[in-house]
């Protein structure tokens, strides 16, 4: 399952999902985003990547989804890493995904 | 380890991780917060226009810096101050916040709005309800309308003259064409009174009244003169020429004219300047000029001043004087320290046939006469007077040049002449 709307879009292929477009919906929008991170987690890859190098903008609540919905989740499957390519273009990734390290250890940041 | 201790860990773990995910949203949203209470402190002080943010109760809780220039209050004061007392009449605010209850926003709410200096000025206010500080509020911007009146005022002032040079025009015209055709008639008459003169014997009777015939004739043909040169259908002589040589001519002239209760001052502070124009002209205007200001000292005594200086005209003369130019100019004043001109006719003076003498001794043309002889320069004739504080009338002709930019080329061959004598003597 694919995730496509006018300012965004969500695509999972080879255990990459890919994040692009601006994503700043209300907060009861991301809850089937949570279900589909959650989906493929427990679909039980070998190792995952998350690419939002075009997402260019990412609200608080989105924030909340990928940290509850994405990394909380990884967590919970031994042995499973994931890694997160971003872009040195966008402040708020520079601001933000570091302390997404907080979180757990199995977690690599690549900035591009 | 038991299943329940794996199960109590999982748990641990799981807090912690929902704690610094509450840690990491939380930063986020300061970081987000900041940058748009950034965003609206550098939008409000770039736009062009006051601003402010305030609580029903009139507590003022943000103002721009646009809004602290109009009003003049400093920021501390702004804080203070209720928005109520902005208004010139603190009711009004009551109305404000009725529309704005009754309409949900405020459009184009016409006030006047008072500074902190007192002074008041016309605005227009532009309100809706906004959160703000999480407390209900109102944002208002002004639209301060004080040289829109000011524009407005002007044009007025503009449509005013406009028409008032068309009717002016057209009375020219009108008047013009009579003159043309009373010429004609009056040339019939000069013909056949001398040719019946001469027809008499000297010692008849008949040959006084025919004379007196022919003085009559000549004031009227003096008179329709006068009405062709203020409809500039007369062609002048124009030529490059120092004016303050013509002004200090004209100046000795009225002077042993003058009675001796009425001193004649001369002030030439613009030796050099050049202008284009026909010097008899510039006798016409002194004389018309002088000539009223004779009458208006004529049973009191006074000063009559006649200064001649090298002015430029800018902005601030347009608007004043809207038949000018920019430009440089060499301006004639004659003043006088008479009884001055009433307000309610001073925009009239200028036109033709308007006099306040009594009748018989004015034609009311001489002013028109010297409005026409400037605006034919390209110049233009203002009026400076207030009841009791006499009265001045400036001239103001094209500057074309001053005598060390003249060349000899353009330069008429007796002021060649005094030009190189006065290089030799200097």
């Amino acid at each position: 399952m694919n995730i496509k709307e006018e300012r965004y879009s969500i695509v999972y292929e080879n255990n990459v999902i890919k994040i692009s477009g601006k994503l700043s919906i209300m907060p009861e929008g991301y809850e089937r985003i949570e279900s589909f991170f959650k989906e493929i987690v427990g679909s039980g890859p070998a190792e995952l990547v998350l690419d939002i190098r075009n997402l260019e903008y990412l609200n608080s609540s989105g924030i909340k989804a990928l940290c509850i919905g994405l990394i909380l989740e990884v967590e919970t499957k031994e042995g499973l890493w994931l890694n997160i390519r971003c872009s040195k273009q966008h402040r708020w990734q520079l601001e933000t995904v570091p302390t997404f390290k907080d979180l757990i250890e199995n977690l690599n940041i690549v900035f591009e | 380890m038991s299943n329940e201790n794996k199960e109590k860990d999982k748990l641990k773990r799981r807090i912690a991780g929902l704690e610094k995910t509450l840690q990491i949203v939380t930063g986020y949203s300061g970081r987000i917060e900041k940058n748009l209470r950034q965003l609206f402190e550098v939008v409000s002080d770039t736009m062009p226009v006051p601003m402010m943010i305030s609580l029903k109760t009139g507590a003022i809780l943000f103002f721009n810096g646009n809004a602290q220039k109009i009003f003049g209050y400093s920021e501390k004061e702004f804080r203070k101050i209720a928005a109520s007392l902005l208004y010139e009449n603190p009711d009004d605010r009551g109305i404000f916040l009725k529309t704005l209850e009754d309409k949900g926003e405020v459009r184009d709410f016409a006030v006047n709005l008072k500074k902190a200096d007192g002074s008041v000025f016309p605005a227009s206010l532009f309100s809706r309800q906004i959160v703000f500080e999480g407390q209900n509020c109102l944002l208002t911007v002004i639209h301060d309308l004080s040289e829109l009146k000011q524009e407005e005022e002007k044009r007025l002032m503009l449509e005013r003259q406009l028409r008032q040079t068309q009717k002016m025009e057209a009375i020219g015209t009108m008047a013009g064409g009579i003159a043309h055709d009373f010429n004609n008639i009056l040339t019939v008459i000069f013909g056949k009174l001398e040719l019946a003169s001469m027809m008499l014997p000297g010692e008849s009777k008949v040959v006084r009244y025919i004379a007196d015939a022919l003085a009559a004739a000549r004031r009227a043909k003096a008179m329709t003169k006068q009405i062709l040169a203020f409809c500039r259908k007369t062609e002048y002589a124009r030529k490059p020429f120092h004016i303050s040589t013509v002004v200090a001519e004209a100046y000795k002239m009225i002077a042993s004219l003058t009675p001796s209760d009425i001193e004649v001052r001369l002030g030439i502070k613009a030796e050099s300047a050049i202008i284009l124009c026909d010097p008899t002209q510039i006798h016409q205007v002194m004389m018309n000029l002088c000539s009223n200001a004779h009458h208006a000292l004529r049973d009191r005594g006074g000063v009559i001043e006649i200064l001649l200086e090298e002015v430029r005209a800018g902005s601030q003369e347009k608007i004043m004087i809207p038949a000018l130019k920019s430009g440089d100019y060499v301006r004639l004043t004659v003043r006088d320290n008479g009884p001055g001109i009433e307000k309610n006719i001073v925009d009239r003076v200028f036109d033709p046939f308007f006099t306040t003498k009594p009748s018989g001794e004015g034609t009311g043309m001489g002013l028109s006469i010297v409005r026409g002889i400037l605006q034919a320069h390209g110049g233009a004739v203002s009026v400076d007077s207030e009841p009791g504080k006499g009265a001045a009338f400036h001239c103001w002709f094209p500057l074309v040049a001053q005598t060390e930019d003249l060349t000899e080329s353009v330069m008429p061959q007796d002021t060649v002449e005094r030009h190189r004598k006065n290089s030799v003597r200097g």
